[in-house]
């Protein structure tokens, strides 16, 4: 059993820049009722002529997914692992709007075969030759966190010695109206993708910070949140609240309880909702681990407490009136 | 973590074109019987494409299960509700039990069956309309909550989405969290039923059947697709002893790799299932030859099965041991088929009864034959159980007999 799990790179797309990571000191707010990717460079990994067979979700997750490998260094890790909540839900609504327009005659295979939640994991196989550990989780807003867990158990179990972990959604205009009706605990609809590397050896000057522990709760008590908060030693939460009162109630009854010493940070206002974004939210609890520091924007909740350099943090994603995920990142320590 | 924790399989559940249950299950596949007919349920124009239909009708179904609203609706999580409770009795788990259990459930369809019959009336408004909170079923993760909330509490819930692997690989993840110690119980396994995005989605491949399906015939044609749920409920050795029950069997190994060839067609010398197979008989400890029934992907289409017997025989060489598909009984249950296989499995480890490929008239290639009759076979130990999906997905579970 080995006893670690490193994270040693991150990519993203999102309506930040995917070029570089300035969106950590000064993020771009995006108007609009939607939030919306803005599309990354990806001519250095894929051609024009792959691109016109790929829908938005498949560019995005390969890039981000081709861009964090050469980042970390690891050309073919051994495994593979997606979550994603909608999976390619643009090739599933142009397959079954075609279905409207003309019947089941003449519907065209690739929106089919490039439709199903698993061709994400697969597309990036095909292109690396990857015939290692593959595998693809749907489960709403714990998507990031059951693909998390099983990188982790691959990890810890020694099967596999590195993993690239993405979680990756998509929204066309008619999903984002949906949306509305479909998701009404959603802030503002959005989409995203993230991409990355996690290993279970220590690389110098490449390992960022840890992944101590993943959980997932089905409909938990106040009582086991809060017990479980307080066993993690966390004192900075990164939450999922999103300014929807039907969504941050939920936190709110877990929050207020706790004692004054904690930290409440937040990161869906800038980025949206999306099954996907807690990947995002990860994202950034990384980040501030690697920087030691707590940028102002994700610190809406006024300062009950501060923190010299951030060591150990909480995520904390509460999926509408079911699970609850709960990772925890610490600093390196060896 | 004890990596060497083994997991035992203290209860399963299925239902499927043959019937609903256990029993029902193992009668037909004593009697070589196929549950593959002419459409009846599906809405779809294709009347001429056979598929194996559960023979009950929602409104049946959910007067059966006594489920009601929004899931009564939905074929995907009728049929995993059944599964599911056959499966928490035959372990006999109590309330209390579910509520240290994890469910992890395979799917790909979700609630594509609700979604679709409301998707013109989202479109034609924009997603504007009220309708428009039907596509929120669309969702693999609902299905499962749905399912799960008719049944008990369970400690956590998740979903995998592997295609036609998706049941394996919800059991292979609930096996590694036994085995990490994360939990000592977990039920898994799949739930498809069929929906016309995804029967539609098959017939622009051309990989559909006209005909009844003929896994490992040289002359095979394509798929007849099917639906249906199974689960097997996964247990470490102490909460088995804990609780005192007789395992069903043991699921001694596994492995999950990636054809990484092609979205949907497989590879010429099936890299991809020669090393599902191998990690899997590795982690095992076993030797090719103590193999004593493969229950094959078996497809029926002219690829797959191919794809599949090269890669047997980069195990086994000529000494093949013997092999059929359930497909031509079941149809082609997708995300479910990996549970159902795996409850068949247990059902022939404790029946000896090896069920048929069905159709097979000439073989597939000299010296690979198919058993073409229900075969009876005593002291059946360990059967290798093969899933392959699209994206080159493919997964082997391991079923062996309990000693304990």
């Amino acid at each position: 059993m080995k006893d670690k799990v490193y994270v040693i790179s991150l990519s993203q797309v999102s309506n930040q820049d995917s070029s570089n990571e300035s969106w950590f000191e000064n993020p771009e707010y995006q108007a609009g009722e939607t939030v919306v990717c803005k599309e990354p460079a990806i001519k250095e990994f894929i051609s024009p002529v792959e691109s016109r067979r790929m829908s938005k979700i498949l560019k995005r997750a390969l890039f981000a997914s081709l861009s964090t490998l050469k980042k970390s260094g690891i050309e073919n890790p051994d495994a593979i692992i997606t979550g994603t909540g909608m999976g390619c839900i643009e090739n599933s609504e142009k397959f079954l709007v075609d279905i409207i327009n003309y019947g089941e005659e003449m519907l065209k295979p690739t929106l089919f075969m490039q439709s199903t939640h698993n061709t994400i994991s697969s597309v990036i196989a095909n292109r690396l030759h990857c015939h290692g550990y593959n595998n693809t989780y749907s489960h709403k807003g714990i998507s990031f966190e059951s693909a998390l867990m099983d990188a982790w158990l691959q990890l810890r179990t020694g099967k596999a010695e590195s993993v690239l972990l993405g979680c990756h959604d998509e929204i066309t205009p008619l999903i984002g109206n949906v949306m509305k009706y479909s998701h009404p605990a959603f802030n503002r609809p959005g989409e995203c993708s993230m991409a990355c590397v996690l290993t279970n050896k220590y690389l110098a000057g490449k390992s960022i910070c840890q992944v101590d522990s993943v959980n997932i709760f089905y409909k938990p008590s106040v009582d086991q949140l809060i017990r479980r908060i307080e066993e993690s030693g966390c004192k900075i939460l990164l939450t999922g609240l999103n300014g929807n009162p039907d969504n941050d109630r939920a936190y709110h009854e877990v929050l207020d309880r706790l004692g004054p010493s904690y930290k409440v940070l937040r990161y869906k206002h800038v980025f949206g909702d999306s099954f996907s974004v807690p990947a995002i939210g990860f994202y950034c609890g990384v980040k501030i681990i690697e920087k030691g520091e707590i940028p102002e924007w994700m610190n809406l909740e006024g300062d009950k407490e501060e923190f010299e350099t951030p060591e150990d943090i909480l995520l904390l994603n509460y999926d509408y009136q079911s699970s609850w995920g709960m990772t925890k990142i610490s600093k390196l320590r060896r | 973590m004890n990596s060497t924790e083994r997991v035992y399989i203290t209860g399963a559940g299925i239902i499927s074109a043959l019937g609903n249950g256990i029993e029902v299950t193992s009668r037909a596949i004593s009697q070589g019987r196929s549950g593959i007919e002419s459409v009846k349920y599906l809405h779809t124009s294709h009347r001429e494409l056979p598929v194996g239909e559960v023979k009950e009708s929602n409104e049946e179904l959910s007067a059966r299960l006594q489920v009601k609203g929004e899931a009564s609706q939905i074929r995907n999580v009728l049929l995993g509700v059944s599964a599911l409770r056959e499966a928490v009795a035959s372990a006999s788990l109590s309330a209390s039990d579910l509520k240290n259990t994890a469910f992890i459930n395979g799917t790909t369809v979700g609630g594509m069956d609700l979604t679709e019959q409301y998707f013109k009336a989202v479109y034609d408004s924009g997603g504007k309309d009220e309708n428009s909170i039907s596509v929120r079923y669309n969702d693999c993760g609902i299905s499962t909550e749905m399912i799960a909330s008719e049944v008990g509490e369970f400690a956590m819930i998740t979903t995998s989405s592997t295609a036609c692997s998706s049941g394996a690989n919800a059991i292979i993840l609930g096996a590694e969290m036994i085995k990490a110690g994360i939990i000592d119980r977990v039920i898994a396994g799949g739930t498809e039923s069929l929906s016309n995005f995804h029967f539609n989605g098959f017939k622009t491949l051309m990989i559909l059947d006209n005909d009844k399906c003929r896994p490992f015939d040289r002359d095979r044609k394509g798929i007849n697709l099917g639906e249906g749920a199974a689960y097997i409920v996964l247990e470490s050795e102490r909460a088995c002893k804990a609780r005192g029950v007789k395992p069903l069997g043991i699921l001694s190994g596994y492995g999950n790799r990636c054809d990484a060839f092609h979205q949907t067609a497989t590879s010429d010398d099936g890299e991809g299932p020669y090393q599902s197979m191998t990690t899997a008989l590795q982690m095992a400890s076993l030797r090719p030859e103590e193999i004593d029934y493969i229950s094959a992907h078996g497809t029926g289409t002219p690829n797959n099965d191919m794809t599949e017997l090269a890669a047997m025989k980069r195990i086994w060489g000529d000494k093949l041991p013997y092999f059929s598909s359930t497909k031509a009984m079941t149809g082609h249950t997708t995300s479910a088929s990996g549970a159902i296989e795996t409850v068949m499995s247990l059902i022939i480890l404790n029946e000896g009864i090896i069920p048929p490929a069905l159709g097979v008239i000439n073989p597939i290639e000299q010296g690979a034959m198919p058993v073409v009759e229900p075969l009876k076979a005593e002291g059946i130990k360990n059967i290798v159980n093969n899933s392959f999906g699209f994206g080159g997905n493919d997964s082997t579970l391991i079923i062996s007999k309990s000693s304990i």
